[in-house]
Order: structure tokens, then C-alpha cells, then sequence
């Protein structure tokens, strides 16, 4: 981590932000909330990352390629079938970050596959995603705000 | 005791071994256990990043579904990033315009969110609402010799710990106790095990299962209670030896299979076949004869 979480959050404060969202700190936030707990001051650090994440991917800041393709990836399936296909997620993640990731992801893939750990679904194209609607009513109460 | 079952997406696929293991082991302890019906994605550590309401809309969407049952029971879930969503929207619903907000668009679903459903972890209710002695009370067969690493990882108790510390949490040892086996304390029970950078940057993701993996080292297996932590724990070791130059092989039970052996559950229900890093080590030193003690 190039920033600490505390000199990250003082940078927002003061409006730093594109120096922020420019770290590699927010990208390589897990989510494990350790800052957040240890913080006396009760801080929700990981929630700002998050939010940081948000603001970043929205003005296309292009840090981490590979997180956007993760996370539009997995939106678009959780949106399509109210549930995540994790196989079909896996394929649109390595078919968007390119041919040179997907390989070092074959062997654990067919290794999972062997296991039972896949199930191969065939995806469904056209009509209506089951979350739709309520992505939707979302974009359109956040755009109100 | 009875609840309302939320599986979460990977319990159907990659980690389908641990909701079969669940709901066998509760109905051995006698459990009631409903599955919630049309449940939905719970947006995982996705939806905030793409919207802040839409990581609360996704959480209650299925909050929602639960309260219409009449009788209020208590939603479970296995999946910790699952229960650490779920927990937060019903912190959030206690504001009035937050949930206000929430409602707006579940109304598009048909749904009202009233934030009076409360979602616990396996391990909450398998540690409190159930206890070791009644765990204890059921095993026929002790998991006598086998060393297991307990391992939390984070969103079993944080940022919502209502059942055990945020640190250094302690609620298995006393269930893995029940069934027989000894416990492997180590520094990395509460570690995080590198969720999705193992995906989108795997040389930083490795290290941190690497360190997990090195805190489990000495003992037989680890006991896992969330299906992303298994499946980076399990699925990686290969890459973790290169990375410390040893061979690092693990078998990586999820908590119920464990209790499950101990209760004399059939393989059906315990599937120790699906994991990558085969579980037989772990297996064959239950299978060796007790040592008789003079």
C-alpha cells in the first residue's frame, strides 16, 4: 500500500482526491475491515475505500484494469440472474482483462471442473435480467439524489 | 429453533459441500430449517462499488422476503461477506430516511423492507444458540487425534461481531473441543485471505494466503466458516508452494463437514471428495486406531 489508510482518509479531507483515487491503496482493499475496527477514533475507513472505488470507476480513472473487469463482470451476471453464476462470471472476467490472465486461470479452472466445483450453465441472451428492474429504480433514485 | 436459510450464490455451486453439510448437521441437532424462497445475489463486495444504495437494495430485497414470514425467525447465513452485508442494512435501516429510501425501490420488486429481520452466522447460532454441550452430546464418532486451525477470516466478525471479538475470536474452539479434535491457535485465524485480489491481482492475493496457510502449518486441516475463504485457502496451494519455496498442502474442511464427521454423517451429505487439496491426509489419520493409554 502506497497510502495508509489514515493519510488516505486526511487526503480526502483536503480534497487530495485525485492523488487518492491515483494510489494503489483502493485497489488493494479486501475489505477486511481491520483499519476500520482498529480505528480510535470509530472512522469507517473501508467504507470510504469503497466509495473511493465508486468515484473512481464513475470518471474512468484507469488504475486497475483488472478490478473494473471484476467488478462490472460480476454486476452484470448478479443483474441478468438475480444470482451469481460464478462460471459465467469467471468467463466474462478473463474474456475482458485479456488472454495472458485467463491462462494463468486454466489449470485452477479445470482442476475446480474436475472436482465438481463448476457447473457449466449455458448463458441466457435477450429478454429481461431478473434484477433489471430494481437496477433500474436504483440508477434513478441515486441520479435524484 | 428454527430459521430462515439464506444459502447465498456459492453455496449452490463451488461450495454446494458446505450447504449440504449445514443443513445435515443442523437436522442432526434438530434444527428446523427453511430455505428462503426466491432469494437473491446479495451483492457481494460489488454493489457498493457500482452504487451506495444499491448495497443496501440487494440485502433487503432478500430482508424483505424473510419478514413476510409471520412468525419473525432469525434469517441464517453461511456466507460471511453474506451475513456482513446483510448485518450492515439492517444497521443502516435504523435511520428513517435510509430506509425510506431502501423502500423506494424495492417497490418496484413489490417489497417493503420494515429493517425488523435479524441475520445471524452458522457459527453464531452453532456456538450460542446450539452450544458445545449439545454438540458434544451428539458425536459418535471423536475426531481423536486430528489437529485443526481454526480460521475466521474477516467478515465473520468484522465490522459486526455481536457474538465474538473482532480480532481475535474465539467461539470455535470450544466446538471443535465437542467433537474430539485439538486445536492449533495460531496468528492468523482473523486474517483476511485475500478475497478478491486473488482474481484481479493474484501476486498480492497469494501472499496473503501464503500467511494464512504458513499460520495453519503444524496442523492436519483448517476449519473454515465462509465459502470464499475455503475456496482461496483450498485452491491456491500449488502457487503458494512456488512462493515459499516448500510444498504447502492443507486440507481446508468448512466447519460443519468437521462436525458432521464427528455425528457418523454419510458422505452424501458431507461431499470430502470436491475439495482441490485432498482432505485424505486428514481422513486417514482419524481412520488409524486410538493409542490405548496404559
Amino acid at each position: 500500500m502506497d497510502l495508509t489508510p489514515r493519510r488516505m482518509w486526511r487526503m480526502t479531507h483536503l480534497g487530495l482526491v485525485d492523488e487518492v483515487l491515483r494510489s494503489k491503496t483502493v485497489w488493494l482493499c479486501s475489505m477486511c475491515y481491520q483499519c476500520q475496527v482498529r480505528c480510535p477514533r470509530g472512522i469507517p475507513l473501508t467504507e470510504l475505500i469503497t466509495r473511493l472505488k465508486q468515484v473512481a470507476l464513475a470518471r474512468g480513472v484507469a488504475q486497475s484494469p483488472d478490478s473494473r473487469a471484476f467488478y462490472n463482470a460480476f454486476a452484470q451476471v448478479m443483474r441478468r440472474y438475480g444470482r451469481v453464476r460464478e462460471f459465467e462470471f469467471m468467463v466474462r472476467y478473463l474474456l475482458a482483462t485479456g488472454p495472458v490472465k485467463a491462462l494463468g486461470f486454466a489449470g485452477l479452472g479445470l482442476d475446480m471442473l474436475r472436482h465438481g466445483k463448476v457447473r457449466l450453465e449455458v448463458p441466457s441472451i435477450g429478454g429481461e435480467g431478473r434484477l433489471d428492474k430494481l437496477f433500474d429504480r436504483v440508477a434513478e433514485l441515486e441520479a435524484q439524489a | 429453533m428454527r430459521y430462515l436459510f439464506y444459502p447465498g450464490c456459492s453455496a449452490d455451486t463451488s461450495a454446494l459441500e458446505y450447504k449440504c453439510s449445514t443443513l445435515a448437521v443442523l437436522a442432526a441437532l434438530d434444527a428446523e430449517i427453511e430455505e428462503l424462497q426466491d432469494w437473491t445475489c446479495c451483492g457481494a463486495s460489488v454493489a457498493g462499488v457500482k452504487s451506495p444504495l444499491l448495497s443496501l437494495v440487494l440485502p433487503a430485497r432478500n430482508l424483505a422476503l424473510a419478514e413476510r414470514k409471520a412468525d419473525h425467525r432469525d434469517v441464517l447465513a453461511i456466507c460471511s461477506a453474506c451475513y456482513a452485508n446483510f448485518r450492515r442494512t439492517e444497521e443502516a435501516a435504523a435511520k428513517p430516511a435510509t430506509l425510506s429510501r431502501i423502500n423506494q425501490a424495492l417497490d418496484v420488486e413489490g417489497l417493503s423492507y420494515e429493517g425488523t429481520a435479524l441475520t445471524r452466522h452458522l457459527l453464531d447460532i452453532l456456538a450460542n444458540d446450539i452450544g458445545p454441550e449439545r454438540i458434544a452430546a451428539r458425536v459418535v464418532r471423536p475426531l481423536a487425534g486430528l489437529t485443526v486451525a481454526p480460521y475466521y477470516g474477516c467478515q465473520t466478525v468484522r465490522p459486526f461481531s455481536p457474538f465474538d471479538d473482532q480480532e481475535r475470536p474465539t467461539s470455535m474452539n470450544a466446538i471443535l473441543q465437542a467433537i474430539g479434535a485439538n486445536v492449533h491457535r495460531h496468528e492468523r485465524e482473523a486474517s483476511c485471505c485475500g478475497t478478491s485480489l486473488l482474481m484481479t491481482k493474484p501476486e498480492v492475493g497469494i501472499g496473503m494466503v501464503a500467511k494464512v496457510l504458513e499460520g495453519c502449518s503444524g496442523a492436519d486441516c483448517a476449519a473454515t466458516v465462509c465459502p470464499m475463504c475455503q475456496m482461496n485457502l483450498d485452491s491456491y496451494q500449488g502457487r503458494v508452494s512456488s512462493e515459499l519455496g516448500r510444498e504447502v498442502r492443507l486440507p481446508v474442511f468448512f466447519l460443519p463437514q468437521l462436525i458432521g464427521l464427528a455425528f457418523g454423517l454419510p458422505e452424501s451429505a458431507l461431499m470430502l471428495d470436491r475439495h482441490l487439496a485432498s482432505t485424505k491426509p486428514a481422513l486417514e489419520r482419524l481412520a488409524q486406531p486410538e493409542v490405548t493409554e496404559e
